[in-house]
């Protein structure tokens, strides 16, 4: 390691030491469900070190679901922009490559909106405007009216070869979307890991723990779901697998995917290292898990995984990818605040889908069910 | 001082007036639009009234005609004609016409390029036949042999790299045998068997990787003899299908250049037009059309509204007014040559705010003040204007910042002829004035003298400045008002006196400045006693902070300005430096060869090492010492809408 890199290491990780310091305690979510409406929420947030500095509206207490939703969805990305001033051209490349990820989700939306005409493309519009996107001509993507003309969009950028055969096949034959948007999360951890791989020692086994972890366990659920939902066969399960491997080699995800049936296959997997996901808190015999609380499950995985990258001590871009990747979390919690309190959904309830888990265990007293692990 | 007076200004008249009006304000460059809202609010009750009815454009239909008309240029390979090559005259063509055209162009090219992809294909699918047939011959197998199997089934296709890694992965927990042909590219073509039976999972499998599979039985149906050489010249004909539809772009454009450019015009210019009037109104044909103008160039506006709009109607309001509206005006500077050579030195700093006094007449002459006395020395000082010169000429230096250092050397060497130094040597000139190396004390009188009047000045601006904004006892009682300025005189009277008189500070000047601290400490007290309630009361701890900072900062900012005397001391030491180790480096074999590369080294370091620190050292003095008691900036640039895009001026 070079001198350099030592001090943009240890820069970066101070940074994201203190950026991890403002995130919402969990004092701050039990406040937030206490609340009553979106406006308040906004309100709310506002004060906080966490977001008020994005939330620059006069009167936030007046601000819509979907507006709040766009700022606080962009913040990790606007976060993630300074600290690539810290670093060489090779962190901040994995850095960017992180941020890239968002720009697939905007790929996905305006997917979305052209085969089932969900979703708004001003929204996306205000999306790109604050976070300017990278992996495709955003002005020609945005404007896209054809799968051809998102195709047209990329040309250029390295996921022009990733999408190009999945979009012809659905223009030529139909079928859902369900298969470029897996080519692009591959695309997305390949990449990722593929840069991570040049980092040494423990900040190449920062980014590997991250992102592997992401990897497996969204290979776990891909075959747990294509299993017992979608009844596919195993082979197609199996295909539809990213090709990472980090703790689950193809091996052990061939086991789950041609188990004789799905009792069979949650068996095995809660016998895996994220076995725990799978666990209820009726014990090993009850044979499945709820979908939202497998969801939010795995969720508190990664979340754990990103903390204990804090726990560890060591410096580098992997803390900082460690950090975004609880804020990014963190988003997702105060969207489901945000649906809870919108809804006037059963607070108590809805504090069990928390992924901060002491948020959530703050409220655990009162739980009825909790998972295992906790 | 120099920021021009701006004003709002309306045209509100029929769409082919407003049109040609906005082709002249883009001509003229002198107009800024604004968003409708900015000009409607109290506007005369019939527009204002109406303003429910009044459609604004989001978007500027020309975008997408020049997006387009850019795909042709982008598809032929040709460099898109620049906006200056066009005539700048009211747009001649109608909107439908250049969409009509525009579209016609596009849609030839969108033609020749579909053409050219389904040809692709069908070249990529004749490759891998061929490829297919060649890793036969090599297992001595026939085609018709081994596409007419009874039970196994082949399919031959295409894959990334990665996913043929899986399929490789698949094969091993599956009935499948995976073979790779060619791999190029990041893409394998691969051969893989099964069994019929199996081949429906297969097929599952193969949409999983993506595997574009070519369909043998097609390519080789009824293929006879000659296979191979037939492919071949297949796939020639499709090689030469494929140029001639790369290359229809590039002839088309060859072909018709001059109306395509003309096109290109026609749209560019409507383009422009409508970048004006994007985000304006329209209410029943009637278009409006708000922006800001610079007050002196009024009288062209409406000399060419009478010309080219006899029924549009020209509404103005001036910018005081528009200011007491809560609008904030953008700023536009007006100097002469060398104030405005020192506008970036300011700008760098922050832009004067709309209203506000503009420094840059007083920056450019205290900053040749400043550069010059601590840098005084006629030889650096033609070098570095040399210098900034050169690099400017060769584009190294932005042609603004190297005015500045070249007015910044030239003012070097005219201190240079005061202080008597050329190179550091003050021996070949005689001292106009005095020697840093011998007047120490004068120059230290010197600089605290400027000090003190140069933080008078900028008092004296900032009380200008309050009076101009109506806070009269701010102007008088606070710490940078007119009792700050008597007190910061009585000081320094005082100060003087002490340190050149034997008696000590005599005491009725003790007694004002005591008097004068009292009046400042209190001023909030005094304003509203006189003035009535004041703004926003800051709170009595923290007014008498600013109150011990302002005065402090007296004395800090002007032991500041010693630094004036101690630069021009250490630019003379730094030069002696210099001589003394070349005289030292003479006495050694080839002394003279080594004295020089001292002297040489040693100048190019005086000039570019310690012209840096200078420069910094004068920028410190401008933006802390002087900008801190009069100059708050935070303005925004006037951008007037030209043909060419944004102007930032």
């Amino acid at each position: 390691m070079s001198f350099l890199a030592a001090g943009e290491r240890a820069a970066v990780t101070a940074k994201a030491r203190v950026y991890r310091g403002r995130l919402l305690a969990p004092s701050d979510y039990l406040r937030l469900l206490e609340l009553e409406t979106v406006g308040e929420i906004a309100a709310y947030l506002a004060k906080t070190e966490a977001y008020g500095p994005y939330i620059t509206e006069p009167s936030p207490e007046t601000m819509h679901r979907g507006d709040l939703e766009a700022i606080i969805t962009s913040v990790p990305l606007l976060e993630e922009i300074p600290f690539c001033r810290y670093l060489g051209p090779e962190r901040s490349a994995l850095l960017r490559a992180w941020g890239e990820r968002f720009d697939v989700d905007v790929i996905k939306r305006v997917l979305r909106i052209i085969t089932t005409g969900m979703g708004s493309r001003e929204n996306l519009r205000r999306r790109v405007a604050s976070v300017p996107i990278t992996v495709a001509d955003g002005e020609k993507l945005l404007a896209a009216g054809s799968l051809r003309d998102v195709l047209e969009s990329l040309r250029g950028y390295p996921l022009y070869d990733i999408l190009a055969e999945p979009l012809k096949r659905i223009e030529k034959e139909g079928g859902t979307l369900f298969r470029p948007k897996m080519a692009m999360d591959a695309f997305f951890l390949t990449r990722i890991l593929s840069k991570g791989k040049k980092l040494s020692g423990s900040e190449g086994r920062g980014v590997r723990q991250i992102f592997g972890t992401r990897a497996d366990l969204i290979n776990m659920y891909w075959i747990y779901r294509s299993r017992r939902f979608f009844s596919l066969t195993p082979e197609e399960a199996l295909g539809l697998t990213l090709p990472v491997r980090y703790r689950l080699n193809f091996d052990t995800l061939s086991s789950f995917a041609f188990a004789p049936d799905v009792p069979s296959m949650v068996k095995l997997l809660r016998e895996s290292p994220y076995g725990e996901a799978f666990r209820t808190s009726g014990g090993n015999e009850v044979p499945e898990v709820g979908e939202m609380a497998l969801e939010h499950n795995l969720y508190r995985i990664l979340w754990r995984t990103a903390s204990a990258i804090f726990r560890s001590g060591s410096a580098g871009v992997h803390a900082v990818l460690a950090y975004l990747t609880l804020r990014e979390l963190e988003v997702k919690d105060l969207f489901t605040i945000i649906e809870d309190v919108r809804y006037h959904y059963d607070r108590k309830k809805a504090r069990e889908f928390l992924i901060h888990p002491a948020a959530a265990s703050f409220a655990g007293k009162e739980r009825e069910v909790e998972p295992s692990w906790l | 001082m120099a920021v021009v007076e701006m004003m709002g200004m309306s045209l509100i008249g029929p769409r082919q007036e407003i049109e040609a009006l906005a082709a002249e304000l883009l001509t003229l460059g002198n107009f800024e639009p604004v968003p409708l809202e900015f000009a409607l609010e109290r506007r005369p009750a019939s527009l204002s009234s109406g303003g429910a009815r009044i459609s604004t454009f989001q978007k500027n239909p020309y975008d997408e005609l020049l997006e387009k008309l850019n795909y042709v240029w982008k598809e032929a390979g040709a460099v898109f004609p620049a906006e200056r090559t066009c005539s700048r005259d009211t747009p001649s063509l109608s909107r439908e016409e250049c969409s009509r055209q525009v579209l016609d162009v596009a849609q030839k090219i969108d033609i020749w390029k579909k053409r050219a992809e389904v040809l692709e294909e069908e070249r990529e699918k004749l490759m891998a036949a061929g490829a297919f047939l060649d890793a036969l011959a090599s297992a001595d197998r026939d085609v018709e042999e081994t596409l007419m199997t009874r039970y196994l089934s082949i399919t031959f296709g295409r894959l990334s790299a990665e996913n043929y890694k899986k399929l490789e992965e698949m094969a091993a927990v599956t009935p499948l045998l995976v073979y790779p042909v060619v791999a190029e590219k990041g893409y394998v073509l691969a051969i893989v068997f099964c069994s019929r039976d199996y081949l429906e999972e297969a097929e599952k499998i193969f949409r999983t990787v993506y595997l574009k599979e070519y369909r043998l039985t097609d390519l080789f149906e009824g293929a006879g003899t000659n296979l191979r050489e037939r492919l071949r010249e297949r796939q020639l004909d499709s090689e030469r299908a494929i140029r001639a539809l790369q290359e229809a772009p590039r002839n088309y454009l060859g072909r018709r250049r001059k109306d395509l450019e003309r096109l290109y015009c026609a749209v560019h210019s409507l383009q422009r037009v409508y970048a004006l009037c994007q985000k304006r109104g329209e209410m029943s044909g009637i278009f409006v059309l708000s922006g800001v103008i610079p007050a002196p160039t009024l009288d062209r506006v409406a000399d060419q509204v009478e010309r080219l709009g006899p029924n549009t109607l020209l509404l103005t309001e001036k910018g005081t007014e528009l200011e007491k509206r809560g609008r904030q005006l953008p700023t536009l500077l007006k100097n002469n040559f060398l104030a405005r050579t020192f506008q970036e030195i300011v700008a760098l700093y922050s832009l004067p705010s709309y209203g506000e006094t503009d420094p840059s007449p007083l920056v450019a002459l205290s900053f040749c003040l400043f550069f010059g006395f601590m840098f005084g020395d006629v030889g650096h000082g033609f070098l570095l204007a040399a210098g900034a010169w050169w690099l400017a000429r060769k584009g190294i230096l932005k042609k603004a910042f190297a005015s500045v250092i070249r007015i910044a050397g030239v003012s070097a060497m005219v201190f240079g002829f005061l202080y008597g130094s050329v190179f550091g040597s003050e021996e070949i000139l005689p001292s106009l004035w005095t020697s840093p190396m011998h007047g120490i004390s004068d120059l230290i009188q010197t600089s605290l003298f400027v000090g003190v009047a140069f933080l008078s000045m900028g008092i004296a601006i900032n009380i200008l400045a309050l009076k101009r904004e109506g806070r009269t006892g701010k102007m008088l009682f606070d710490g940078e008002g007119v009792a700050g300025l008597l007190f910061y005189w009585t000081a320094a009277l005082t100060a003087a006196i002490a340190f050149t008189s034997d008696g000590g500070a005599p005491k009725p000047l003790l007694a004002v400045l005591g008097l004068l601290f009292l009046v400042i400490l209190f001023s909030s007290v005094l304003e509203r006693l006189l003035f009535g309630p004041q703004e926003k009361d800051e709170g009595g701890v923290v007014h008498t902070f600013t109150v011990f900072h302002d005065l402090l900062s007296f004395l800090s900012n002007t032991a500041s300005f010693v630094r004036l005397a101690a630069f021009a001391l250490n630019h003379a030491g730094l030069s002696a430096a210099v001589f003394m180790l070349s005289d030292m480096v003479h006495s050694l074999p080839g002394g003279a060869l080594f004295r020089a590369a001292v002297l040489l080294l040693g100048n190019i370091v005086i000039v570019g090492l310690e012209g840096l620190i200078v420069f910094i050292q004068t920028l410190r003095l401008e933006y802390y010492e002087f900008f801190s008691k009069f100059y708050h900036g935070g303005g925004r640039p006037f951008a007037p809408v030209t043909w060419n895009g944004k102007k930032q001026d």
